[in-house]
């Protein structure tokens, strides 16, 4: 009976504080939308609205025409569509030569490819900034997504996917005459869908959201500027708070939707191996 | 089980794609071509239109175009039309003056963006100059004999100039002023804005008792405090505040700040609203809101949010909105209010021909009808006494009221490195230096002004001597 009442006890204690982690975490994103929809005297009530009272919809329309945010969408998705299939394509590929193929080097290898990963992009942004100057391809699309095609993390997260599909498959697939390119399309990387469709998701995050570099590359090509540089463009002015977070909603919408769909490879991936 | 050669080859350009993605090799890039004179006659001989980049970072409402980013594009239009030897492309950094100065600096790595006339905030001039990267506007003052800054306001050349050189052209000039509402003075029995910190106190417990709230919302605005320097003739650096040599320390730890700083945790503890100066509109006007709400009858901020309030000011009509100068600790002013904003810089990454456009360009933003215009609407008040009967023309005697505070501040009154503002190329740090005094200054355990000040200034000149170094 004791140990019954514990187990609610821990039960009740862990969807508390998994309740408030869920509200630390949608607060912001509520206030977002919420704000979006008041008027600039609900915004600046004290103490603060928590309700559009009534919803001022036009906020969306404003932002989105006014703001021209659907041509920065629209670069947006090519620039982090883009990105995503570089990475998924480039970490598929390194990662199975790491998971499968005897190389010289390779421990030590790896270990440098993943070493790239732990710098700061920030520290790199000139050396990138200089070559892409030098390969022609300042103020372009090129410019833009050539340096995100490969990452450290997706090799990695990918080779551990790749790890874990038992030695038994792969054995049974050499007698079976498969070679080692067949053997990752049929069927390592079909076995590690939730670990892409999770780095999928990370890339598609990390594309989308990048603002220093997209900053540096388009220059003065605006037709390349991606949303984030669009939704620092709108409103900033007193007078128009509502505008800035419908531009802001807007911007945040597609990476919601994206979780939604993916959120049960995301866990799956980030969960597998956890339990034996 | 035999491993594809096609396997091979891919899985090693994946490889190689990774290595480029976080470390790439540095390539040499070649040698731009370098402006070394400002000769504005070669525009003249210019054969083809020039086409130049003007990069700036005005911000823009998204509502019918309106904002400051929308009257600028317009007159880069005016200029484009008016004239058939350059062409200028306007390229707006969303992310205001960090993003352009963020931009230019990476540009001079080599990555050949440079813009050909670049804005910068007026605190950035040091910076520029140390970059070595900007052909001062002296060399272009000096080649054309027909241009001339004599019906400028003299400060406003000041703020650009370090020794004896011009280092670049103000543009846009804004100060901080006080904020007020009208009908919570009437409710409140207060008959005219405080001019003395000690009036600012008292009106604040007039106010409180008549329902608002704080009384008082004071931003925690280093600006403010540098304004207050200028206004007591003070500088907050060493060597004329920078303008006659190379800052070494910083010198705003004194009695005048102090008793400003204390007056400020008076109001404070008195149940005054200390709101950041930085953040997103909510935040950073949260001093301003504080008045929308009925919740504080004054405030202080920058004239450049005069047109968005204005915009707003319809919403609430709770709210008839005072602007009055600052109040100081005795009422009167010894010195004068140093500029803030912006100023317009040409990188020598230019040909000969192209800073010759830049200059051209130059001088028609800021001729004394553009100024005019410029300054209409905009909260920047101008920066050229030439402009001024003109911009008071276009604007209505309520709009003129206000913004007649700011320019009468900044146009009368002393001019000497004191009221210039300062220039130093540490700026940001010193800023922060403040920006955490400032913090501590208006909460518990609410330490004393002189021990914040005194620490402040101390890391103010570790930082200046920092910068200095690194040089």
């Amino acid at each position: 009976m004791a140990s019954k009442q514990r187990r609610l006890a821990g039960r009740t204690g862990s969807y508390a504080l998994l309740t408030l982690l869920a509200f630390i975490v949608g607060f912001p994103l509520y206030i977002i939308f919420a704000g979006s929809l008041m008027s600039l005297k609900e915004i600046t009530s004290v103490p603060p609205s928590l309700f559009p009272m009534h919803p001022i919809w036009s906020t969306f329309r404003d932002a989105f025409v006014g703001g021209n945010l659907g041509q920065y969408l629209a670069v947006s998705f090519f620039q982090s569509g883009i990105i995503v299939v570089g990475q998924v394509l480039t970490s598929i590929l390194a990662a199975f030569a790491f998971a499968y193929i005897q190389f010289p080097w390779k421990r030590t290898i790896f270990v440098a490819m993943l070493a790239t990963s732990m710098i700061p992009f920030e520290v790199t942004v000139t050396a990138n900034l200089q070559t892409v100057a030098a390969l022609g391809w300042s103020e372009t699309m090129q410019g833009l997504v050539v340096p995100f095609l490969a990452t450290g993390f997706g090799i990695f997260l990918l080779r551990q996917a790749f790890l874990q599909i038992p030695k038994e498959m792969h054995e049974a697939a050499v007698i079976d005459g498969y070679s080692s390119w067949k053997f990752m399309w049929r069927v390592a990387v079909p076995l590690a869908r939730p670990s892409i469709a999770a780095l999928a998701v990370f890339s598609f995050l990390g594309a989308w959201n990048q603002y220093l570099w997209p900053l540096l590359e388009t220059g003065s090509n605006k037709n390349i500027q991606t949303i984030q540089m669009g939704i620092r463009g709108v409103g900033g002015q007193v007078s128009t708070a509502n505008v800035s977070l419908a531009a802001a909603a807007i911007a945040v919408a597609p990476l919601l939707i994206l979780l939604v769909f993916f959120q049960k490879h995301l866990v799956r991936s980030l969960t597998a191996g956890a339990v034996k | 089980m035999k491993t594809n050669p096609l396997i091979k080859i891919l899985a090693s350009s994946a490889l190689a794609l990774t290595s480029m993605a976080s470390v790439t090799l540095v390539h040499t890039t070649n040698a731009q071509a370098a402006s070394s004179t400002c000769d504005p006659s070669l525009l003249a001989k210019a054969t083809s239109k020039v086409n130049i980049t003007f990069e700036e970072s005005m911000a823009g409402g998204a509502v019918g175009g309106t904002g400051n980013k929308g009257k600028l594009a317009a007159l880069i239009a005016s200029y484009n039309a008016s004239q058939n030897k350059v062409h200028v492309t306007d390229v707006n950094d969303t992310g205001g003056y960090t993003d352009t100065w963020t931009k230019y600096v990476a540009s001079l790595s080599g990555s050949g963006s440079t813009p050909n006339v670049v804005m910068f905030a007026q605190e950035d001039t040091q910076a520029a100059a140390d970059t070595q990267s900007v052909m001062p506007i002296s060399t272009c003052l000096n080649a054309d004999k027909k241009a001339s800054v004599k019906t400028f306001v003299t400060k406003a050349i000041n703020a650009y100039t370090i020794g004896s050189t011009q280092v670049g052209m103000p543009f846009s000039v804004s100060t901080p002023v006080m904020y007020y509402n009208k009908q919570a003075f009437a409710k409140s029995g207060i008959k005219s804005p405080p001019t003395t910190m000690a009036q600012l106190i008292a009106d604040q417990k007039l106010l409180q008792n008549h329902g608002y709230k704080y009384g008082v919302a004071l931003k925690k605005d280093p600006w403010i405090t540098t304004t207050w320097m200028g206004l007591a003739d003070l500088p907050v650096l060493n060597n004329g505040n920078g303008h006659t040599r190379r800052a070494t320390a910083a010198t705003f730890n004194n009695a005048t700040s102090q008793a400003y700083w204390n007056s400020m945790q008076t109001i404070i503890k008195n149940g005054g609203l200390a709101s950041s100066a930085t953040g997103n509109i909510t935040t950073a006007y949260a001093n301003i809101f504080a008045i929308s709400t009925d919740d504080a009858g004054i405030t202080f901020d920058t004239t450049a949010a005069l047109g968005s309030i204005q915009d707003a000011l319809p919403l609430f009509k709770n709210v008839t909105l005072g602007v009055a100068p600052l109040p100081t600790l005795t009422g009167k002013s010894v010195g004068s209010t140093p500029p803030g904003g912006n100023g317009l810089f040409i990188p020598k990454a230019n040909s000969n021909l192209e800073t010759a456009a830049a200059w051209d360009f130059i001088k028609y933003l800021t001729s004394a009808a553009t100024i005019a215009k410029w300054s209409t609407g905009t909260g920047y008040i101008p920066i050229r006494t030439d402009s001024a009967a003109a911009w008071k023309k276009a604007l209505n005697a309520t709009q003129f009221g206000w913004y007649n505070v700011a320019y009468t501040a900044f146009s009368k009154g002393k001019s000497d490195n004191a009221t210039a503002g300062s220039v130093v190329g540490a700026y940001a740090d010193i800023q922060g230096d403040l920006v955490t005094a400032l913090n501590g200054l208006t909460q518990s355990p609410w330490p004393s002004a002189s021990s914040l000040l005194a620490t402040a200034q101390n890391a103010a000149t570790a930082h200046i001597l920092s910068y200095n170094s690194r040089l």
